[in-house]
């Protein structure tokens, strides 16, 4: 449907990174004649494009696009993701998996999870992650689509695990077949209206000036436009997540093996990651520098990686935090230029999708910006970022880890109000409390709670009414149901390759 | 593994204050949870503004409730004279004219937002009230046709959703039946004072003519808005609505005729609104109006529906700000009092207790676990608020005296932030713990006639994509139709002595 022959709204994207092109194209499919979307990137800017990880909401958004899966695939590099193994978090030697997924079944109202911990106390259950389809699979690195009905074989999720520097690229071409205009340049002024702060426009170095209406700032830490230009306040958060740091290092996949989830694995000063992608793995620590040097952090990363490396350690530098207002006059944020959580649990995709996705909902038709629009965008935003916030601090508060500086540090640092409450429920009543709204939900929170050994010392009395003869029962054929589910499902691998149309030419 | 998981201590004793639909509901849902626990349930004082005790009918989400309580829906067809509402048809709201039809559910997931918007983009603006599309449940409450759906997911039926009512003491004694079959004690005796605990939480509560007194680990106060327990605790304060609600009188006639429908009506009067809740035992009337206009008005209005002897209510419209204090729990109108409209007051209390039961404490309660109740109990009640508010947002009958009286109301934060989004992007903000799905209120404002513009990107779908959407609406429409027996068929198989 037309706007009725209206001038359509021109938005402008700036920065050409993941977060650029994901907005440049979800404006422009979703909101079709209304508007007018130009890009401005430059290739003398790099991009920084480490996230290679997603969670599955990107799904939604890729196929709402009206992009093909087995595309998409072939042209990231992309494999299957079940979830994050979390390694030496709570401990070292520990290990667990957090699942796109939930563990057990609610029983007579009451979460699985009281049943597991007071079955476990018997010696009646095995490990919590013996109850979890997704654990299962992912653990014998087989993969297959959930199931679309309500048997077990549809108790899990899946994302992607992609090369996120193709993912830009790829977005790149899908935009401009969707009428995306692309302007190569670096900004070097931008100019405002004096009166109401608007920006109104973007000085070229190559001399062209780019007018516009409206201004998506997808010009990652730097935010020149939200930061820069109309002055979004920053909110710090590095003393909660002090990791502002991360030396990346590709490299050959050493095994056949492909497994079908991302490992995080704790070290001295932060945290490293592993994705297998089909032909290569991605690496990378991600570390405090007030703990390690980026050289030491450089040595234990090539230390620690199994295949031939494919590139030297590459640094990138963060902070933790966000903009308090990420909608600021005419220019909305998306991506680092907002904000930045460290990818512990791979959500610098999803925040960037979150706020398109909001910026689409609340878009200004008639190109007049109403104060009550960004308020909203704002208040969405930032309960977002507060919640994720949350949870990643509770990955490192949650340790008994004594032996370096920076796990000290997470340890006993004061955490915000709203985890310190969320972690005392937990603590006297094995409780979750309840969102519905945001990123992560009660699973989420059991699998980290648990993966790191802190149990409750309460939990719901009514578990002790059952016969626990008849629990240990329901388990054992619980957990013999999920493993024959799990013998049914292909090898991770050879389900990737049973389409050729979703593998990237080997290279 | 540095702690014991163990489970807590289980209550001993639960003491439930109130012997109504509520009361016994709560006691039953109790029991069954905590088998062991010895489950009393006693009187308290008459209350006429006991509308979730005192009005039968509830909202859809009674229905998964009852399920989850072994309260069947046909025992409730065939024992105390339930019928199923589709929809509420609202007249007079935005005209004198107006009529607009809601219902529940979130209908095809499939058309979404994206209809919605489009439904109104393609409404003409003098033709408001000529909706040429129609949900299922509107075409089936229209032809009066209908069965419940019998779980197969891909009959036409299966979309709709639907609240029943009921009459009220046939409920009551078959929730007495099964209270009974429990093991529920029951003293027919009111509550004459407490005993407190040193910490200050209840003890037990003393009977009246020197009947004892009952010693119990955790008190629940179904009394209604006197507040029997709550009353007698300190730090038990109201967060009043006064500001935010017009009506504070009510009256609730006795029964009418039998009515046989699907749909009830909800109608604006100069002076308060009138809901006609359809029943197969006798229609239910209720007037709403400010005290400040009078109940002469009401009275003529419900004299004029042909209702006569009405029970005259007065409210103190309000929620408490924390309904679980120390060891008592108040639920139902004893936690949030407010003008009844259409089964929201049982509904509440229906919420609250399932939210009781997933955060059930164990002998001892702990704070926290307190704090989250309340933490979500105060959701419950702020978006429950606006959904009342929603009522009131867009009179269209200038100069009469209740739209005289809604003029001076003052709109919450979030009322302010879901009507401004609703008009402007035909979005609804999602709330958490609302007595409602997004689409269903977003169905509702735009049944009271408040109109909504389309999002930007409902403007963006294509002529063709709309076509098709407006197609598959009137094809579920149709085939809902096709597929549902006459109602009153239906029923006259069901029950056990055809009707007459």
């Amino acid at each position: 449907m037309s706007n009725g022959g209206a001038k359509p709204i021109h938005v402008i994207v700036l920065g050409g990174g993941t977060a650029g092109w994901m907005a440049a194209t979800g404006v422009a499919v979703m909101l079709g004649e209304q508007v007018r979307v130009t890009l401005v990137e430059s290739e003398d800017i790099g991009i920084v494009g480490v996230g290679e990880a997603t969670l599955p909401h990107l799904r939604s958004f890729v196929e709402s696009l009206g992009i093909n899966e087995s595309d998409f695939m072939r042209e990231t590099h992309a494999t299957y993701k079940l979830g994050i193994d979390f390694r030496d978090f709570g401990k070292i030697g520990d290990s667990y998996i957090h699942p796109f997924g939930s563990f057990g079944e609610e029983l007579a109202g009451i979460s699985f999870h009281h049943y597991w911990l007071a079955a476990q106390q018997r010696g009646d259950a095995g490990p919590i992650s013996d109850y979890s389809m997704g654990v299962a699979a992912a653990v014998a690195n087989r993969f297959r689509p959930p199931a679309n009905d309500h048997t077990l074989g549809s108790a899990y999720g899946y994302a992607y695990q992609f090369d996120a520097t193709l993912f830009g690229p790829y977005m790149r071409t899908f935009a401009i077949s969707k009428g995306v205009e692309r302007i190569e340049g670096k900004v070097i002024e931008v100019q405002k209206d004096t009166e109401t702060g608007n920006v109104t426009t973007l000085l070229l170095d190559n001399g062209q000036c780019i007018n516009g209406d409206l201004f998506v700032d997808c010009s990652g830490f730097r935010s020149m436009l939200l930061g820069e230009a109309v002055g979004a306040e920053w909110e710090d958060w590095s003393h909660w997540l002090p990791c502002d740091r991360a030396v990346a290092m590709p490299c050959a996949a050493a095994s056949e093996i492909i497994e079908p989830y991302t490992r995080a694995i704790a070290m001295p000063a932060g945290w490293r990651w592993r994705i297998p992608l089909q032909h290569r793995v991605g690496n990378g620590y991600v570390y405090a520098s007030s703990f390690i040097d980026d050289e030491k952090a450089a040595d234990a990363i090539v230390a620690a990686v199994e295949g031939t490396s494919l590139a030297d350690p590459r640094i990138l530098k963060f902070r933790a935090g966000r903009r308090k207002n990420s909608f600021v006059k005419n220019v909305i944020g998306v991506g680092l230029a907002s904000g930045f959580l460290e990818p512990l649990e791979s959500t610098s995709i999803y925040l960037a999708q979150m706020a398109i996705t909001y910026l689409i909902e609340l878009f200004p038709k008639d190109g007049k910006i109403e104060n009550a629009d960004r308020a909203e965008f704002n208040r969405l935003v930032d309960m977002e970022y507060d919640r994720i916030r949350d949870f990643l601090i509770l990955h490192y508060h949650a340790t008994t880890r004594d032996d370096s500086p920076f796990w000290d540090h997470v340890r006993t640092m004061q955490v915000p109000d709203s985890l310190a409450g969320k972690i005392e429920l937990w603590k006297r009543t094995g409780r979750i409390a309840k969102y519905s709204e945001g990123l992560f939900y009660d699973a989420s929170w059991i699998a980290v709670f648990l993966g790191q050994n802190i149990l409750p010392n309460g939990i719901d009395p009514r578990v002790s009414v059952p016969d626990p003869g008849g629990m240990a029962r329901a388990l054992s054929s619980l957990k013999h149901a999920i493993d024959m589910e799990v013998a049914t499902m292909p090898d991770h691998r050879a389900y990737l390759h049973s389409r050729s149309e979703r593998l990237a030419p080997q290279l | 593994m540095n702690h014991a998981a163990q489970p807590r201590e289980l209550p001993h004793a639960i003491l439930v204050v109130g012997d109504g639909q509520v009361g016994i509901l709560t006691a039953i849902a109790l029991r069954q949870a905590l088998p062991t626990t010895t489950v009393t349930v006693i009187p308290s004082p008459a209350d006429h503004a006991a509308f979730a005790d005192r009005i039968g009918t509830a909202m859809p989400f009674t229905n998964r409730l009852h399920d989850r309580l072994g309260i069947s829906e046909m025992d409730l067809v065939q024992r105390a004279g339930a019928s199923h509402r589709l929809v509420t048809r609202y007249r007079g709201w935005a005209s004198e004219t107006h009529e607009g039809i809601s219902g529940y559910g979130s209908g095809n997931p499939a058309l979404g937002n994206a209809f919605t918007g489009h439904f109104e983009a393609v409404r003409s603006p003098g033709r408001a009230a000529e909706a040429r599309i129609l949900t299922p449940a509107a075409a089936l409450a229209a032809t009066g046709r209908f069965c419940p759906p019998d779980g197969d997911p891909n009959s036409p039926l299966a979309t709709i959703d639907y609240a029943l009512r009921w009459n009220v003491e046939a409920y009551r004694n078959l929730l007495i039946a099964k209270a009974m079959q429990l093991g529920i004690q029951y003293a027919p005796k009111l509550p004459a004072d407490v005993q407190y605990s040193a910490r200050g939480d209840i003890a037990a509560v003393i009977l009246d003519d020197h009947a004892g007194a009952i010693a119990a680990d955790l008190f629940i106060d179904c009394s209604g808005p006197m507040r029997w327990l709550m009353s007698r605790m300190a730090g038990a304060t109201l967060d009043s609505w006064r500001e935010n609600l017009p009506c504070d009188r009510v009256l609730i006639a006795a029964p009418g005729e039998p009515v046989l429908a699907l749909e009830d009506r909800m109608t604006l009067t100069p002076h308060g609104w009138l809901n006609e809740i359809g029943g197969r035992d006798g229609v239910q009337r209720i007037f709403a109006f400010p005290a400040s206009l009078g109940s002469a008005d009401a009275e003529a209005h419900l004299i004029g529906a042909g209702a006569s002897a009405a029970i005259a209510a007065a409210i103190h419209p309000g929620a408490l700000v924390r309904p679980f204090v120390g060891n008592v729990v108040a639920l139902g109108d004893a936690a949030a009092s407010f003008e009844p409209i259409g089964g929201t007051n049982l509904d509440l209390a229906h919420r609250q207790l399932s939210l009781l039961l997933e955060l059930l404490p164990g002998r001892n309660v702990e704070p926290r676990e307190r704090e989250e109740y309340n933490r979500r109990a105060e959701l419950m009640a702020s978006s429950l608020r606006d959904w009342l508010t929603s009522h009131y947002a867009a009179l269209g009958m200038p100069g009469t005296p209740f739209t005289a009286r809604v003029s001076q109301l003052t709109y919450s934060p979030s009322f302010n932030l879901l009507i401004d989004m609703h008009r402007r992007h035909g979005r609804m903000p999602f709330f958490e713990e609302a007595p409602v799905l997004p689409s269903e209120w977003s169905a509702m404002l735009l049944a009271l006639g408040i109109s909504s513009s389309p999002s930007a990107h409902a403007l963006a779908q294509s002529a063709e994509r709309n076509r098709s959407l407006t197609q598959q609406a009137e094809n579920a429409a149709r085939a809902a139709v096709d597929a549902a027996p006459p109602y009153g068929e239906w029923l006259e198989s069901v029950l056990p002595q055809p009707g007459v």
